[in-house]
């Protein structure tokens, strides 16, 4: 059973959660001020921190701070009223694993909470990367280089390269194309594809003697393996 | 007009009226002095004249012609008429010039006894000469040629140095004015640098200075201090009042999560009312303290891809409506990366775009929206269609007004504020919002001008 510390300074809000989360099979216990916090968690152990910023004494940002010190791997939860993107910028760059605001449904913060768990259980290993010629595409870092050179593409240019990649030279139609870049649930049109390889070329291709995306005249497109 | 350019303006323009008054004056008296001065020539030789013609017994009109002829102070192009009583011609001067002249002039001599006018350059001066015993009308003209080459010249140098002195004030004017008024420009200039009151600037002033313009900015930086304090309170509150709102609503939400497992089903269908009506009010709180903190977010700007941000508002748009079907396309053949960046901040744009979406899925009668990115005239220009009931041109006016519900909002969730917030976002940035009807359909265009 994965336990859970719930920081809160709202009585009924914390009775409620603590009573949602013990019927989810989790074991929770609730702590009303960042004093007690610390103190209790140098006794003992738990899986998920859920901090509430606004609390008295020492506030939950401070907490998730001194936690990172000392443990990289707990997750934290940041609960909290405050909403603004600085917020929230702040609370990921001091350590939080994921941020929700205030009011929230119970059962969004029960997903949450199980995708946190799931991710710790089962790391992605997706630390490979795919080389070609002098083309790297690193799929952890999400970054890409030719001759060395890193190059800057945005996540639909990223996800493109890495589709073309992944056919290992297969031709790739624009729809096939179209329908790993987009989901299932996005229709898009032939032209939209043509602009996106085209934006691809002039980052990957334009300045190399070697051209790497390739054209199959009424085919489609297919990265040249060497 | 600043005031810079209309005080120059005021001082060059009465400079102008004065110098061109007193240059008038001159002219003016020195023509009238050129001409009473030889009509005084014109009255002598015709004086002369006549008393040769009573006084010398032995003079005849030969006699008269050679002393004309030989005299010294002969006037330019001179020439004297003599006239009897009965206005017949007695003497003329022996020369081809020819005076303009009729017996209207000798009536008229007779009455007012002399006149001076002028013919072209010509001056022609008439006198009635009456003596004891016979009476003569003399008519003299000639030409002042050295009082009109005086005048002439004069009037060149006076009308020159005018022109030139006018040209020296003007310019002095308008370079001491921008000299006394430079401390103001460079007022504006601090001033217009104070855009973000979460930095403030103060107007830098030299110490014990009574130039009124620093008196101004000393003032204006009290102003600044006392703004900002505001400012920083209303942000405290905002913040604050965001805190007391939401978290009594997670208790009551909370509390209504717990209570409908447990409770039986037409309770449940209460209960669940509830939420919705709660839902609603986070979203209105959540749009009130937006729209509070526009102002303030979107001075951070940034370089943001147009395509990507609206690639993540697609994607949470879907997680919160599954059934959404979208059809994206770009229709511009020759689109470079560069024209996908504007210069906006992206969390701002994030909403703007979420909401739009949000927007068209909710009133969209198929749920089914068409997004299409295109160029016009190198200008960004984003549209989403929906197949929507389509807006009234009233409603169409009061589109972006606060809290306006349209008549195709019934059995929709929604506090008014949605669109009312992408146009403040976009007018912040200079985009533009604009709401139309192509093919019966909802038609949403956002054109993405150039800064």
């Amino acid at each position: 059973m994965n336990t859970i510390l719930l920081l809160e300074d709202d009585p009924i809000l914390s009775k409620e959660i603590k009573e949602y989360l013990e019927a989810k099979s989790y074991q929770c216990k609730t702590v009303y001020d960042g004093e007690l916090f610390l103190k209790i968690i140098k006794n003992e152990t738990f899986d998920l921190y859920l901090l509430d910023i606004n609390v008295p004494k020492i506030n939950g940002l401070e907490l998730c701070k001194i936690i990172r010190q000392t443990d990289s791997t707990k997750l934290i939860m940041m609960l909290t009223a405050f909403g603004e993107i600085d917020d929230k910028v702040e609370a990921f760059n001091k350590g939080a694993d994921d941020y929700m605001v205030k009011p929230f449904h119970l059962e969004e913060l029960n997903v949450r909470i199980q995708a946190l768990f799931r991710r710790k259980e089962f790391p992605q290993h997706s630390n490979h990367k795919y080389i070609i010629a002098d083309l790297e595409i690193d799929y952890e870092h999400k970054t890409v280089f030719r001759n060395q050179q890193e190059i800057s593409l945005t996540p639909k240019e990223f996800k493109l390269l890495s589709i073309l990649a992944e056919a290992k030279g297969r031709v790739l139609s624009k729809n096939q194309i179209a329908a790993q870049l987009w989901d299932y649930h996005i229709e898009t049109n032939q032209n939209t594809i043509e602009v996106y390889i085209n934006f691809l070329r002039n980052k990957i291709d334009k300045n190399y003697t070697e051209k790497l995306i390739q054209t199959k005249v009424g085919f489609g497109y297919f990265i040249k393996q060497t | 007009m600043t005031i810079k350019g209309k005080t120059s303006l005021l001082i060059s323009i009465s400079f102008t009226i004065l110098f061109t008054s007193v240059c008038a004056f001159i002219i003016h008296q020195f023509t009238n002095f050129r001409k009473e001065e030889f009509k005084e020539r014109l009255h002598e030789k015709a004086i002369n004249y006549v008393r040769l013609l009573v006084g010398v017994k032995e003079i005849n009109k030969e006699l008269l012609r050679k002393i004309d002829q030989n005299s010294i102070n002969k006037l330019y192009e001179e020439k004297t008429l003599i006239f009897d009583s009965t206005f017949h011609l007695i003497f003329s001067s022996l020369d081809d010039t020819k005076i303009q002249w009729s017996t209207d002039d000798l009536i008229y001599l007779k009455k007012h006894g002399s006149f001076i006018r002028k013919n072209n350059d010509t001056d022609i001066y008439g006198l009635y000469y009456d003596s004891e015993k016979r009476d003569f009308y003399i008519i003299v003209s000639a030409k002042d040629t050295i009082g009109q080459g005086i005048l002439n010249y004069l009037n060149f140098l006076i009308v020159g140095v005018g022109i030139f002195f006018i040209i020296l004030t003007w310019i002095i004017s308008f370079l001491i004015v921008k000299r006394q008024i430079d401390p103001l420009d460079k007022f504006t200039a601090q001033i217009k640098s104070i855009n973000n009151l979460n930095e403030i600037t103060h107007l830098s002033i030299p110490q014990n200075s009574k130039n009124e313009i620093h008196l101004i900015s000393k003032e204006f930086n009290y102003m600044i201090n006392r703004i900002s304090e505001i400012y920083q309170k209303q942000k405290e509150f905002t913040s604050n009042a965001s805190h007391e709102f939401r978290t009594p609503l997670a208790r009551i939400t909370a509390q209504l999560e717990n209570q409908i497992n447990v409770v039986n089903d037409d309770l449940k269908i209460f209960l669940r009312k509830i939420l919705i009506d709660i839902n609603q009010l986070k979203e209105l709180i959540d749009s009130l303290l937006l729209l509070s903190k526009i102002d303030t977010e979107k001075t951070n700007l940034e370089i943001i891809r147009i395509d990507e941000c609206l690639y993540d508002s697609i994607e949470k748009a879907h997680k919160q409506y599954p059934d959404y079907k979208i059809q994206f396309s770009i229709t511009a053949k020759e689109l470079d990366v560069q024209k996908l960046e504007i210069k906006s901040n992206a969390a701002l744009m994030h909403i703007a775009l979420d909401n739009l979406l949000r927007n068209a899925y909710q009133y969209s009668l198929s749920k089914n929206v068409s997004i299409n990115l295109d160029e016009d005239n190198n200008i960004l220009v984003l549209s989403l269609n929906n197949d929507g009931v389509l807006l009234s041109p009233l409603e169409q006016k009061k589109l972006f007004t606060p809290f306006m519900r349209g008549s195709n909002s019934t059995n929709h969730q929604g506090v008014g504020l949605g669109l009312r917030i992408v146009n403040r976002i976009l007018s912040a940035y200079n985009f533009k919002l604009i709401y139309s009807i192509v093919d019966n359909k909802n038609c949403f265009t956002i054109i993405f001008n150039k800064p």
